[in-house]
């Protein structure tokens, strides 16, 4: 299990939007993914009311967790974006 | 029309505006309701009644453009969500009936979002 540490991009946090936006790219790796706030319990990643009840503002710091690093790598460019924006 | 103040939590600026006339008659649930079949028969039942509330969000989606057809497409995801079908599961090999088992579920996800400020 490989990890990568980011910091939220999104105004709103990692909330409403920009969550299902994450879910979904979560969901279509097909990959399993889990995403912990701070030093706190890793959560499902593609369960978007796990990580709205995460309560990652903007700003705050995630870790990713999964076996595969492309879909780490990409994820975690998309945390770090601002996911209201579009 | 004039000016109105409207109170409560704000969601989803600029998709409308109005108040809210009516919510539908609450639905209560019971600890004490019949329990049902078993654990897996019941998971079958929920995921096919999550899954109607999911397909029918996702049909009025359809219907509407821009962010009011993302509210409606990420309710539908919450209804389907992974960690809702997790918890009836809990809830149901803990011995609730089925119907309370889903209401449980939500409540909890309900109870950590209040807490963290709504």
């Amino acid at each position: 299990m490989t990890t990568r540490t980011v910091v939220v991009g999104s105004q709103v946090g990692l909330h409403a939007r920009p969550a299902a936006k994450f879910t979904q790219a979560v969901q279509a790796t097909g990959v399993p993914v889990r995403i912990s706030l701070g030093a706190g319990e890793p959560v499902d990643a593609g369960s978007v009311l796990a990580v709205m009840t995460l309560g990652a503002g903007h700003g705050a710091e995630v870790t990713l967790h999964a076996d595969d690093d492309a879909v780490l790598d990409s994820l975690a460019a998309l945390v770090a974006s601002d996911l209201d924006a579009a | 029309m004039g000016e109105q103040v409207i109170r409560g939590l704000g969601v989803s600026p600029g998709v409308v505006c109005a108040p809210w006339l009516r919510f539908g008659s609450q639905l209560a649930t019971s600890a004490q309701d019949p329990v049902g079949g078993s654990v897996e028969d019941e998971m079958v039942r929920v995921k096919a009644a999550l899954g109607g509330v999911a397909d029918e969000m996702q049909a009025r989606a359809g219907r509407v453009t821009g962010v009011a057809a993302e509210i409606l497409s990420m309710s539908a995801t919450m209804a389907r969500d992974p960690g809702i079908v997790a918890a009836t599961e809990k809830q149901l090999t803990d011995g609730m009936p089925t119907a309370h088992a889903v209401h449980l579920a939500f409540e909890g996800v309900c109870a950590k979002l209040e807490a963290l400020g709504g």
